[in-house]
């Protein structure tokens, strides 16, 4: 790997990062946050977020910042309170080095914004923009109800509730169990939430034929709760699908977020996967966080993946080390180290993959 | 020999009584105040901490039995509740911690066994208005003229002048649950 490309990708990968996002940040129970819902209007996180995650970007997570950078895109306009904008915008770079050579890549993940029309009891938010390679398309869109203080219902095309919503979306339990962006469905929600724990039902009705990525059809159940008054959260999904070629897919996963103390977090995130009608498979996501100083977080995970027990060159390991800061409230970036292993491709040679990612949220 | 056997165990038990027995003032230093309260719409646990506790009890010890009431005072400002800007608007907006420096917990005096939980009943000032309290308190004793207290009790926020604290869209529900751990040593 050439250091000088790398370093002038990342300079032109940080110039192009500039507009909208909202990602989920699961580690957040650091601080003794377990609902998504604090911070974003999302029950299952990501999406445009709450005036209080707002306050919270700039308090806990940023490294320095104003209240007025807080605010949709820095305090530059001010929407009426009925009205919440984001958006996510995220250039990223990545080069992977393999047995067959080295491939190198620069180019805007994704440009969005996302509109929130908010009310005591009613929200009702879309989501729409430029997702690499090129599509326009709108990902989210979805009408929220909230009868009371506990219970949330929602309707329309969203990310249905399964285990921690990595913001890093190419982590195995999110791409290998049908999680990845672009794989949202069409689904009928309902959340109950006490102060301690949280149960998400959710009824997957695929994309009716539309582009979207994934059509399984069937439900998705998710239970979390916090222990005692630690900053720990333990929970486990359950989905039984059925996609287009008429197989059905069930995946049961654990997941838990463990913070030792308020810097250091790790995560847990797992599916058992049972396909029709005799394959099994695994898939695992771990992640350690380290914030040595605030906005700094220095991180390793390791993800397995073998999407069947029966073939034994199915198997896909990865370790990872990398660093994500936090400068200001609703940028940052991230570079990280991979080697993976792939046994269908390369077995018994690891590659090693970068990626820089810069990400603002508006 | 019995006069001698009854004579030791007589001297036993006057060393024992000694140890554990104490009647008067103890002064109360730098005990630990928590509260917790829930934030709305989104069941938000908000913890705020301080250890800012002083205050003076009398307290009467005798045997496994404790008497114990006092006046105790908690420095405001010297809450916490882990965010700065959170915290900020609590002592400038709702607590007036400039104004109002000083909570004031009055406990009258109530007794039980040393290590069981008991009800209190006390007044708690806050922002200048006082009202009843009713909670559970736990008095344990590690050594002679020192005694550890938890206490617990709920408040209502709209029994004091302090508004209906909101926060960035978040606001607090009206029932705070106060826990306050402190250690009395004898003057």
């Amino acid at each position: 790997m050439n250091l000088h490309r790398v370093l002038a990708a990342l300079a032109v990968t940080l110039t192009l990062a500039a507009p909208l996002t909202s990602h989920a940040f699961p580690d957040m129970v650091r601080h003794g946050y377990i609902h998504c819902a604090t911070c974003h209007l999302s029950p299952t996180g990501g999406g445009t977020m709450s005036e209080y995650g707002r306050a919270l970007s700039q308090e806990v997570l940023s490294s320095a910042g104003s209240e007025k950078e807080n605010q949709p895109l820095w305090g530059a306009v001010n929407p009426p309170k009925w009205l919440q904008i984001g958006g996510d915008e995220r250039a990223f770079y990545y080069a992977n080095g393999t047995p067959a050579g080295t491939t190198t890549k620069l180019f805007i993940m994704q440009a969005d914004a996302e509109l929130a029309a908010v009310s005591e009891h009613f929200n009702a938010v879309v989501r729409g923009g430029i997702y690499y390679p090129g599509n326009f398309e709108s990902r989210v869109h979805y009408l929220q109800w909230h009868p009371d203080d506990h219970w949330g219902i929602r309707a329309g095309r969203f990310m249905r509730a399964y285990g921690i919503q990595f913001p890093e979306h190419p982590l195995a339990t999110r791409v290998d169990l049908g999680f990845d962006q672009g794989m949202e469905t069409y689904n009928l929600e309902a959340t109950y939430a006490s102060e301690s724990w949280e149960i998400t039902g959710s009824g997957v009705f695929g994309n009716f034929g539309g582009p979207g990525r994934n059509n399984e059809k069937g439900f998705v159940l998710k239970y979390l709760r916090q222990i005692g008054d630690e900053p720990i959260s333990i929970g486990a999904s359950y989905e039984l699908v059925s996609s287009p070629d008429g197989g059905n897919k069930k995946v049961l996963g654990p997941f838990a977020t463990v913070s030792f103390g308020p810097k250091v977090c790790w995560l847990l995130d797992s599916g058992v996967v049972f396909y029709d009608p005799d394959k099994k498979g695994l898939v695992t996501t771990q992640k350690l966080d380290w914030e040595p100083t605030q906005g700094l977080h220095l991180f390793g995970t390791h993800e397995y993946s073998r999407p069947d027990f029966h073939v034994s060159n199915t198997a896909r390991t990865d370790w990872g080390l990398g660093a994500q800061w936090f400068p200001r409230p609703h940028l940052d970036f991230l570079a990280t180290y991979r080697l993976e292993n792939l046994d269908a491709l390369y077995k018994d040679t690891w590659t090693s993959t970068v990626w820089i990612l810069g990400h603002i949220y508006l | 020999m019995k006069m001698r056997k009854l004579s030791m165990i007589a001297i036993l038990t006057l060393a024992l009584a000694s140890l554990t027995a104490h009647a008067g003032e103890v002064t109360v230093k730098d005990g630990k105040v928590r509260f917790l309260a829930v934030g709305k719409p989104s069941l938000l646990k908000i913890k705020g901490e301080g250890q800012s506790l002083n205050g003076s009890a009398t307290a009467d010890v005798k045997g496994d039995q404790a008497k114990i009431g006092g006046t105790f005072t908690v420095d405001l400002k010297g809450l916490k509740t882990g965010i700065g800007m959170r915290d900020h608007h609590m002592q400038e907006k709702y607590l007036e911690s400039e104004k109002f420096p000083q909570a004031t917990l009055k406990l009258a005096p109530f007794s039980g066994k040393l290590g069981s939980e008991q009800e209190f009943k006390g007044d708690l000032t806050l922002k200048g208005v006082t009202k009843p309290v009713t909670g559970k308190a736990t008095v344990t004793q590690s050594k002679a003229g020192e005694f550890e207290v938890k206490a617990t009790f709920p408040i209502k926020l709209t029994d004091y002048p302090v508004g209906v604290p909101t926060f960035a869209g978040v606001t607090v529900a009206d029932d705070v649950t106060v826990e306050t751990e402190f250690t009395g040593h004898a003057k």
